[in-house]
């Protein structure tokens, strides 16, 4: 069953980038030469290699919440909501309450465990009401966005540049850059065996695989559903607020409209391709935010649109979404063979 | 009594061989023939090779060796689309017609508009009693297994094959079914039927394939039931220990057919016990992790209590006869009829002060049942209280204790089973003699 997966994510992935090579083919370039020139800017030029990593660390940091969440079988599709208002967050801490003690320790934190409670709210509706939380967690992502463009267009608005951007925060909150790279991609490694391990070698993590490989039979040996749901909620917000913070205190030192542009639903793509495993979460990232920016790379200097990235990964969610229909199929296949 | 039968076969597959990827060898060299106008019984226990056998011949599995002959040519069947152009339907054993559609909406849904023409004319020339009217959801099992077979003709079908038809029935809607079929065999339908109750097969069928191991141990009439299940299980006496042990307060039986207030039953009795309480839900899936290893399947039964797991699971899989390759093999890996006794050996040997056991021996043999009965009566010699749900009345006159029967929400006065009058249990559980 093992090999059926990785064929079907195997195969999910081939059809996404035949679907991308045809896209290049069609605007008249070469798909072998593309991959290579996306490859180099991604991974061997040095500004690349550090926006590549830093892409990576968030997206691997979301990733990592939501392989959490998806093996208990929930599906949050409000990462990008509550990345966003973890930046929010931090930036009320820093802008608002201006609190110095402990620099971006404590709008770190804040961002978290406002992106947890942000997601904690629809396991709540699930359990007191039930509802479905694809919905209400996909709608509270325009809430937290509408609130962004509020301080942005509004309250927080820099009045010296007059651009819908935040001041800039000051030095003694950012982040600290370790060897060039961001501090995130250390979190994230750090991150992914300590949720491994949750995951996998401790109780609560079997109740959660058990409960999302089959409802009742958690309900049949009593386990409490109501904590399994709002706490599997709670973890992937707050990792997906932490990582909203961390782009705000380290990497962007201030809010602006497209403050997110999309990393929280590109972290579904990249659970997915990790197989909701902790551990594939850190190559998945990286090796995807190398296909991101080397794609939009492949925009400015090949004229190959944007667009065609988004086909791409649209095309790629679909068919991860559908593996477990190719994994049948597939085994089907070698039944016959 | 296949008077008409002799003409030329229906059906004939000779020499069938299944072998599986995985190296199983499910059919070795099976043959059946099937006469127009016959009732052909197919029994075996669980692993025999009857279901690799009859998806063969629906074309579910492509066989490694072996033709199949219809109506003296021989056809290779690649589907099941390509079994029913070539007039063979088979009924799975759960209902798969919609439940809030009626049985005619249903025919139409599935085949169209000459299908529900074809039903029609069948009814009204056998004269059939079948309620083609009312949503499926209102009805008795047993009629809805009738709509399934009409649904099976309506396609056109000459065989149908019925797999494990009566397995939740009563004995009355059983009787009713036989009377359905006899009737359209009369029309020269034919029919293979699939059981594991030999009685039944008996009454019902013309003839019977008895397999064993993947082979055929006979073929040929039907005579008397003891002489079918030595070999079925080659030799073997016939249940001796019936357990005679009749009125033990401990062994509590509870007769009737699901959806009767069972689950009410249970719930009652998994609310008031102090220990842990061992529970086969009526639904088995209910109470297995697919994708989780049997290790973790008793892990997670008992996740607060101090247990060796993996000491645990090895005594269940000796003790209830379960195959698996090993103790870690994902639990859907299991055959149906292993992850049953799986489930049940679990609650049973799981259970301090009291066990909830629902249909647990629904779809075993009947070698499987009696040794679940043996572990059952263990359970009860070590002092821990049974709640037994059946709907077999041989089940429960077999397996002994305190029986009473369920119906529509009531429950009889208990009787001991050894002095338990059959003939009133079966009414009561058909509805009859209540006060």
């Amino acid at each position: 069953m093992q090999l059926y997966r990785g064929l079907a994510t195997l195969l999910a992935v081939s059809i996404a980038v035949a679907a991308y090579s045809g896209v290049i083919i069609l605007y008249g370039g070469d798909p072998v030469e593309a991959y290579l020139k996306m490859f180099r800017n991604a991974f061997l030029d040095p500004y690349g290699l550090r926006e590549t990593m830093r892409l990576a660390a968030a997206l691997g940091i979301i990733s990592l919440g939501l392989s959490i969440v998806f093996r208990a079988g929930l599906w949050n599709i409000g990462a990008e909501g509550q990345y966003v208002l973890g930046g929010l967050a931090a930036g009320y801490v820093v802008y608002i309450l201006s609190l110095h003690g402990g620099g971006p320790v404590v709008p770190l934190l804040m961002g978290a465990l406002i992106g947890g409670l942000y997601a904690a709210l629809p396991g709540v509706l699930r359990w007191r009401l039930g509802v479905n939380e694809v919905l209400t967690t996909l709608m509270l992502n325009y809430v937290a966005l509408y609130l962004l463009y509020y301080v942005v267009y509004g309250v927080w608005r820099d009045p010296q540049t007059g651009f819908p951007v935040t001041p800039e925060i000051p030095s003694l909150y950012r982040l600290p850059e370790i060897g060039g790279f961001v501090g995130g991609l250390a979190i994230m490694l750090l991150l992914a065996p300590v949720l491994y391990h949750l995951l996998f070698h401790t109780r609560y993590g079997f109740k959660l695989r058990v409960y999302g490989l089959n409802r009742e039979a958690a309900e049949y040996a009593g386990y409490d559903r109501r904590m399994i749901i709002v706490s599997g909620l709670f973890i992937s917000g707050f990792l997906a607020g932490l990582a909203g913070a961390g782009d705000f205190l380290g990497s962007y030192y201030r809010l602006m409209p497209r403050f997110s542009s999309g990393l929280g639903y590109t972290a579904i793509i990249v659970a997915l391709l990790a197989s909701n495993h902790p551990l594939l979460v850190p190559i998945a990232s990286i090796l995807f935010a190398g296909f991101l920016y080397g794609s939009y790379t492949l925009a400015i200097v090949a004229d190959i649109p944007t667009e065609a990235t988004y086909l791409m990964t649209g095309l790629l969610l679909a068919m991860l979404v559908s593996t477990q229909y190719l994994e049948r199929w597939i085994g089907w296949l070698a039944r016959r063979l | 009594m296949t008077s008409q039968g002799r003409s030329s076969p229906l059906l004939e597959a000779r020499n069938i061989w299944v072998v599986y990827s995985d190296g199983t060898v499910a059919n070795k060299g099976v043959s059946l023939t099937l006469y127009e106008g016959e009732i052909h019984g197919l029994v075996g226990e669980n692993g025999a090779g009857k279901t690799s056998f009859v998806h063969v011949l629906y074309g579910v599995v492509r066989p490694s060796a072996g033709e199949i002959s219809i109506r003296g040519v021989k056809t290779r069947i690649s589907s099941p689309q390509d079994a029913r152009r070539h007039g063979i339907f088979m009924v799975p054993q759960h209902n798969v017609l919609i439940p809030s559609l009626t049985g005619i909406e249903n025919i139409r849904l599935s085949n169209g508009k000459g299908a529900v023409e074809r039903v029609h004319r069948i009814v009204d020339e056998l004269g059939l009693e079948v309620d083609l009217e009312t949503p499926v959801e209102r009805l008795e099992r047993g009629m809805v297994k009738k709509i399934e077979v009409l649904r099976a003709l309506s396609t056109g079908a000459r065989i149908v094959i019925l797999d494990e038809p009566t397995s939740v029935m009563s004995p009355v809607e059983v009787e009713d079914l036989a009377r359905l079929l006899r009737a359209l065999r009369g029309a020269g339908f034919s029919f293979i039927f699939i059981s594991h109750r030999l009685d039944e097969v008996v009454e019902i069928c013309d003839r019977v394939t008895v397999l064993r191991d993947g082979q055929v141990a006979y073929t040929g009439g039907v005579d008397d039931v003891d002489r079918l299940y030595r070999l079925m299980f080659r030799g073997e006496e016939f249940l001796g220990d019936r357990h005679g042990g009749g009125g033990t307060d401990l062994l509590r039986v509870y007769l009737g057919i699901e959806g009767n207030g069972q689950e009410e039953l249970a719930n009652m009795y998994l609310s008031g016990s102090r220990g842990f309480t061992g529970y086969v839900p009526g639904n088995p899936y209910r109470a297995v992790v697919p994708g989780m290893s049997l290790v973790d399947n008793v892990r997670f039964r008992v996740l607060e209590r101090d247990v060796d797991y993996e000491e645990f699971t090895l005594r269940i899989v000796r003790s209830y006869e379960v195959v698996a390759k090993d103790i870690y093999t994902p639990i859907d890996r299991l055959s149906g009829g292993n992850m049953q006794r799986f489930i049940v050996g679990r609650e049973v040997e799981l259970s301090q002060d009291r066990c909830v056991l629902m249909y647990p021996t629904r779809g075993l043999d009947m070698r499987s049942m009696a040794l679940l009965h043996r572990r059952v009566w263990e359970a009860v010699e070590r002092g821990c209280e049974v709640i037994y749900f059946t709907e077999d009345i041989e089940e429960a006159l077999m397996l002994g204790g305190l029986v009473s029967v369920v119906y529509r929400g009531r429950v009889s006065e208990p009787v001991p089973a050894d002095k338990a009058d059959v003939d009133r249990l079966k009414m009561l559980m058909s509805g009859i003699g209540w006060s």
